[in-house]
C-alpha cells in the first residue's frame, strides 16, 4: 500500500452512508437511519436475516436507488447515481452471452473516451487480474458459473473503480467453486495494483463472511437498522474450525437472536 | 426465357417488399418499445394500440387504406404505399409486441450494468437491448413473413368500382399470366416463388439457430427463487412465447420473468427524464392526431349516408354471425388435425424431421396464390358430390389452407415442451392414448392451444374476406358465399360503396376486439392460472 | 407481534426439531447447528424464528434449546401435532388477524394485516407469499378450509 493510501486511512472514508432513510411506493420503510461507513483497505461485509433488504442497501450505496433522507459520499462528494467508481457485483452473474469476454470487459469502457487498442489493453490486462489470461475470444457460455463471475469481476475492474459493491457474489456457485473464488477474490481486491480501495459485500453466509470480512455490520429488525458492529481481528488465512472463528460466529448469531419484532 | 427473368424479378420484388417491411418494422419497435420502458404514458397508449390492432385482422385495414392511399395520394405511388401499408399490418403487430416483451423482461441486473458505466440511450440500445430482443424477434420473424406474403400476393391487385389497381409482384404477374390462360408461366411462377420460399425458411431457420445460440441467456441470471417457483406471467407474455415456432425459444422464454416485478417498490430509480418526456409527448401526440383523423372522417360524412349505413348495420350483424359459423367450423377442422398431427410430430423424431420444414414450407407459401389451381383441379369432382354446397366448401377449406398451422404449430411446441416427468408418468400409470391426451397433455398444451386459436382465428377472417367473394377465380368463374360480412365488405369495395365497406370493417373490428377481450384474454388467465405445467413440477 | 415467516415450511420445522433433539441433546449454538444442517442463515433463520414464535423453541444470544411444547411435540405422532401447531397459530400472524375476520379472501387479509401494522406481506411476492402460509401452516393443521373465494376458520 503506498503512502497516499495509508494517509487516507486515516482521515476520510472512501464510501460513506450517513443516516440513510428509505421506504418503498406503498409506504413500507425499510431502512432507518443507516450508517455506514469502509474505510480505505478495508474489506466491510454486511448481514442480516433474509428479507431484511440487503440487496436494496447496496443498491442506495452505489446511487441505483435514491434514499428518502440521508447521503452516500464518495470520498467526501455525495453521490446521486450509479458512477463507475461504484462498481456493482451481483449475486446472479451477469455477463453479456453475445459478447467475448474481452468484449464484456471492454464493455465497461465504452463510455470513457480511450482509443480500442487502449480498451483491448486494458480488458486484456483485468482479465489477466482475475487469472483469465487466454480467455479472451471465449463466450460467457463456454465457461463455467464460476469463470463468468471472473469475467464480471474484470468488467467491475476495468472501470478503475474505487469501491467494489458485491451482492452475494458466491451465491450462485457450488461450494467448492465459492471457496476457491473467495480465496482468490480477497488476494486480487488488495493487491494494490488498482485504484480500488475498499469492497462492500453483502452475504447470507456468515462463514463466507467471517473468512472475508475485517468489519461487519449486522442489521435486524423493521424497519432495519445497524444492530451491531464487529471488528475481525482474526489473523489470515483464517481456519473456519477454528475455535476463535466458532466464537465469531456465535457472537454473530447472537446479534440476530431473539427473533425480530414487526 | 424472357419470361422466366420476368417471373424472378416479380418474385423478387414481393420478397423485398416483405423483407424491407419486416426489416422496418423491426428497426421502429426498437424504438417504441424503449420508449415504453422509458415512459408509462407513451406505454399505455402503444400497448393498447397492439393489443387491438394485433387483435384486429388486417383485413378490416382494406378500406381505410383504399380512403387513406388510394384516395389522397392516388396514381402508382398510392398504389404502392397502399400494398406496403397492408403488408406492414399484416407483420408488424407481432414483432412490435414481441420486442416491447423482450424490453420489458431485460434483466434488472443488467440495466445496472449499463448504468454503472453511464451507458446513454444508443449505447443501451446496442449493447444492451437490441441483442437481448434478438432470439424473440427471430421467433416472431417467421409467422409475420409468411402473413407478408399472404398479404402481399392479394394486395397487388384490387378492384375499387370501376378502377382496377396494380403494382408489380408475383400476385399481378400471375394475374396476367391467369388472364391470359398462359399455363407454362403460371406453373414456372409457382416453381420460383416456391424456390424463393424455401430459401427465405432456410435462411430463417439458419438465423434461429444463431440468434438461440448467440443470444439467448443461459444460466447466466437465474430467475428461480429458491425452494418457491412463482411464475406469474402477463397475458402479453404468454402469448408472445406461445407463438414460437422454436420450443427451444419458448421454453426459454418461460424463464425470463423477471418482468420487472419489483417495479413499483423500487421508486424513485435514477432516469433520464427528457427521454421520458419527449416519449410521453409522441404518444400524446399520436393519440390526438388519431382522434383527429378519426372525428374529421365521421363529421365528413353526410348525414343520409349515416341513415343508410345504420339500417344496414342488422344486415352485417347477420351477415357476421354467418362468419363467425364458418371460423369455428375451420378451427374445430384445425383443432382435431393439429391434435392428431401435432401429437405425431412431437413424438416421432423422424416425422418431425421431414414434417416440421414440409408444414413450414406449406404455411409461407400464400394460399391465394395457389387456391386457384386447387380450385380448377377439384372442382367438377367437388360439385359432383356436394352439388349447392360447393362454394361454401371451398370458402372454408381456404380458410382452413391459410390458418391451420397456427394452432398445428402451437400444439406441437406445447407437446414438447412438456415436462420429461410427465411422460414419464403417464408410461408409469400405464394410460392409453385417449386417457393421456385428455388427463395429461391436452390440460398441459393448454396456453399453447389457446394461443394458436386465437392466431388461427385472426387468419381465418382474411380467408373467408379473400373467398367469400373471389371475382374471376378462373376465367370468369365467381367464387362466392350467399351470405357473410366478408362478402359485403368484398362487395362492397369493388362497387365503389367505400362508405359501407369500412363502417362493415369498423362493426367487424368492434366485436372482434370485445371477443378477444372476454374471451381470449380470459381464457388466457384460465389457462395461465391453472395449466402452465412448468409449475407443476416443484424443484428447489 | 409475532409472524410466521414467508420462507418457513412445516417440514422445515420437524427437521429442525429432531436435529436439535436427537443429535444436540435439545440445546445447542445456533451456528453448530447451521454447520450440522450445512445451510446458511437465508435457510436457517426463517424457521428458526417461526419456531420460537410458536414457543415450540427458544432462542437467545445465538443459542436454541427446546420448549417444552417442543419437546411434547416430537414426541406426538401426526394428529396430536397438527393440534400443537393449530393452538400455537392462533396468537401469531398472519393467523391472528384471520381468525379474527373469520371469512377471508387473501387481498383483505392482506389489508387488514397492513391495518394492523404487519408488513411482512407488503412487498411485491406478498401475496402469494401469505397464501401459502396459509396453506402451508393453516390448511394443514387444520385451522382454516378452504372456501370458493378464500379461507374460513374451522370452529
Amino acid at each position: 500500500m503506498d503512502a497516499n493510501l495509508k494517509n487516507q486511512t486515516i482521515s476520510t472514508a472512501i464510501l460513506e452512508a450517513e443516516n440513510i432513510n428509505f421506504s418503498y411506493d406503498n409506504g413500507y420503510k425499510v431502512f432507518e437511519n443507516i450508517n455506514i461507513e469502509a474505510n480505505s483497505g478495508k474489506f466491510i461485509a454486511i448481514i442480516g436475516p433474509s428479507g431484511i433488504g440487503k440487496s436494496t442497501l447496496l443498491r442506495l450505496l452505489g446511487g441505483f436507488l435514491k434514499p428518502d433522507s440521508g447521503t452516500v459520499k464518495l470520498m467526501g462528494k455525495p453521490i446521486y447515481e450509479p458512477i463507475p467508481e461504484v462498481a456493482l457485483i451481483h449475486q446472479s452473474i451477469v455477463t453479456f452471452p453475445w459478447m467475448t469476454a474481452e468484449e464484456n470487459v471492454m464493455l465497461s469502457m465504452k463510455t470513457k473516451s480511450m482509443s480500442h487498442d487502449e480498451m483491448i489493453k486494458k480488458a486484456r490486462d483485468s482479465l489477466s487480474r482475475v487469472g483469465l489470461d487466454g480467455f479472451e475470444d471465449l463466450y460467457p457460455k463456454e465457461m463455467s458459473g464460476g469463470m463468468r463471475q471472473r469475467v464480471a469481476i474484470a468488467r467491475a475492474f476495468a472501470a478503475d473503480p474505487y469501491v467494489f459493491l458485491m451482492d452475494e457474489p458466491f451465491a450462485h456457485l457450488d461450494e467448492l467453486t465459492a471457496e476457491g473464488l473467495r480465496q482468490d477474490i480477497y488476494n486480487i481486491l488488495f493487491s494494490g495494483e488498482t485504484p480500488l480501495k475498499s469492497v462492500i459485500m453483502v452475504s447470507h453466509n456468515l462463514t463466507e463472511v467471517l473468512e472475508l470480512a475485517d468489519e461487519i455490520y449486522i442489521l435486524n429488525n423493521i424497519p432495519a437498522s445497524v444492530v451491531g458492529k464487529v471488528e475481525v481481528a482474526m489473523k489470515r488465512p483464517r481456519n473456519p474450525r477454528s475455535d476463535e472463528f466458532n466464537s465469531n460466529l456465535d457472537m454473530l448469531y447472537g446479534y440476530l437472536t431473539p427473533p425480530r419484532k414487526r | 426465357m424472357n419470361e422466366i427473368i420476368l417471373i424472378t424479378l416479380a418474385v423478387l420484388s414481393t420478397t423485398v417488399q416483405v423483407v424491407l417491411l419486416v426489416i422496418f418494422s423491426i428497426i421502429t419497435g426498437w424504438f417504441l418499445a424503449y420508449g415504453s420502458i422509458k415512459s408509462k404514458i407513451f406505454e399505455n397508449i402503444y400497448i393498447i394500440f397492439i393489443e387491438i390492432f394485433e387483435s384486429v385482422p388486417v383485413i378490416t385495414f382494406f378500406p381505410i387504406v383504399l380512403i387513406i392511399f388510394i384516395t389522397r395520394i392516388g396514381g402508382p405511388l398510392g398504389t404502392q404505399i397502399a400494398t406496403d401499408f397492408l403488408v406492414f399490418t399484416a407483420v408488424v403487430w407481432n414483432i412490435w409486441m414481441g420486442e416491447y416483451q423482450a424490453f420489458k423482461t431485460v434483466p434488472n441486473e443488467m440495466v445496472e450494468v449499463t448504468e454503472n458505466s453511464k451507458f446513454g440511450l444508443f449505447s443501451k440500445l446496442r449493447y444492451l437491448y437490441i441483442p437481448f430482443s434478438v432470439p424473440r424477434i427471430a421467433a416472431n420473424l417467421f409467422p409475420s413473413v409468411s402473413d407478408g406474403f399472404f398479404y402481399i400476393t392479394v394486395s397487388e391487385v384490387f378492384t375499387v368500382g370501376i378502377h382496377s389497381y396494380q403494382t408489380f409482384g408475383v400476385g399481378s404477374v400471375l394475374d396476367t399470366f391467369v388472364a391470359d390462360a398462359n399455363l407454362h408461366a403460371i406453373y414456372t411462377t409457382l416453381i420460383i416463388l416456391g424456390i424463393f420460399i424455401i430459401g427465405i425458411i432456410l435462411i430463417l431457420r439458419e438465423f434461429s439457430k444463431y440468434a438461440v445460440s448467440k443470444y439467448t441467456l443461459d444460466t447466466d441470471t437465474p430467475v428461480l427463487k429458491r425452494g418457491r417457483l412463482n411464475l406469474r406471467e402477463t397475458t402479453r407474455v404468454f402469448a408472445a412465447l406461445s407463438k414460437n415456432p422454436l420450443s427451444r425459444l419458448s421454453k426459454y422464454y418461460k424463464y425470463r420473468e423477471t418482468e420487472n416485478h419489483e417495479e413499483k417498490y423500487e421508486k424513485k430509480q435514477k432516469k433520464k427524464k427528457y427521454y421520458k418526456y419527449i416519449y410521453a409527448a409522441i404518444g400524446i401526440l399520436v393519440l390526438i392526431l388519431i382522434l383527429y383523423e378519426s372525428i374529421s372522417l365521421i363529421l365528413s360524412v353526410k348525414i343520409s349516408t349515416w341513415d343508410i349505413l345504420f339500417s344496414k348495420t342488422g344486415y352485417l350483424l347477420y351477415g357476421l354471425g354467418y362468419d363467425y359459423l364458418r371460423v369455428l367450423t375451420i378451427l374445430l377442422v384445425s383443432m382435431l388435425i393439429a391434435i392428431f398431427l401435432g401429437y405425431y410430430l412431437a413424438v416421432n423424431k423422424k416425422a418431425e424431421l421431414f414434417g416440421i420444414p414440409i408444414i413450414q414450407t406449406l404455411s409461407a407459401y400464400p394460399a391465394p396464390i395457389y387456391f386457384p389451381f386447387l380450385f380448377i383441379l377439384t372442382e367438377p369432382y367437388i360439385i359432383s358430390v356436394f352439388g349447392g354446397f360447393t362454394n361454401e366448401l371451398y370458402v372454408l377449406s381456404l380458410g382452413f389452407v391459410s390458418t391451420f398451422y397456427y394452432v398445428l404449430y402451437s400444439f406441437w411446441m406445447g407437446v414438447k415442451a412438456m415436462p420429461g416427468e410427465y411422460w414419464e408418468i403417464t408410461r408409469n400409470l400405464k394410460l392409453g392414448f385417449f386417457k393421456k391426451m385428455r388427463k395429461v397433455i391436452l390440460p398441459s398444451t393448454f396456453p399453447y392451444l389457446i394461443s394458436g386459436i386465437s392466431s388461427t382465428i385472426n387468419s381465418a377472417w382474411g380467408g373467408l374476406m379473400i373467398g367469400e367473394y373471389w371475382p374471376d377465380i378462373y376465367g370468369t368463374h365467381t367464387l362466392e358465399v350467399h351470405t357473410g360480412l366478408m362478402k359485403t365488405i368484398d362487395l362492397a369495395t369493388a362497387n365503389g360503396q367505400i362508405a359501407l365497406a369500412a363502417w362493415g370493417s369498423l362493426i367487424f373490428g368492434i366485436v372482434v376486439a370485445i371477443y378477444s377481450v372476454i374471451f381470449t384474454r380470459r381464457m388466457m388467465d384460465v389457462a395461465q392460472k391453472k395449466y402452465v405445467a412448468e409449475e407443476g413440477i416443484y424443484s428447489s | 407481534m409475532d409472524v410466521i415467516d414467508p420462507d418457513a415450511r412445516i417440514a422445515d420445522l420437524v427437521g429442525l426439531l429432531y436435529v436439535l433433539n436427537n443429535i444436540f441433546d435439545g440445546k445447542t449454538d445456533l451456528y453448530r447447528l447451521e454447520k450440522e444442517m450445512e445451510v446458511d442463515i437465508d435457510d436457517l433463520m426463517p424457521i428458526v424464528y417461526t419456531a420460537a414464535n410458536l414457543n415450540l423453541v427458544n432462542v437467545e444470544s445465538g443459542d436454541i434449546s427446546m420448549s417444552e411444547k417442543g419437546i411434547e411435540y416430537i414426541k406426538s405422532g401426526m394428529f396430536q401435532r397438527k393440534n400443537i401447531i393449530k393452538d400455537s397459530l392462533k396468537n401469531i400472524e398472519p393467523f391472528k388477524t384471520a381468525i379474527s375476520m373469520n371469512s377471508f379472501s387473501i387481498d383483505d387479509l392482506l389489508d387488514r394485516l397492513k391495518e394492523n401494522g404487519v408488513q411482512t406481506f407488503n412487498n411485491p411476492d406478498g401475496t402469494h407469499n401469505l397464501e401459502v402460509i396459509l396453506i402451508e401452516w393453516g390448511m394443514y393443521s387444520k385451522l382454516l378450509k378452504k372456501t370458493d373465494d378464500g379461507f374460513e376458520v374451522i370452529s
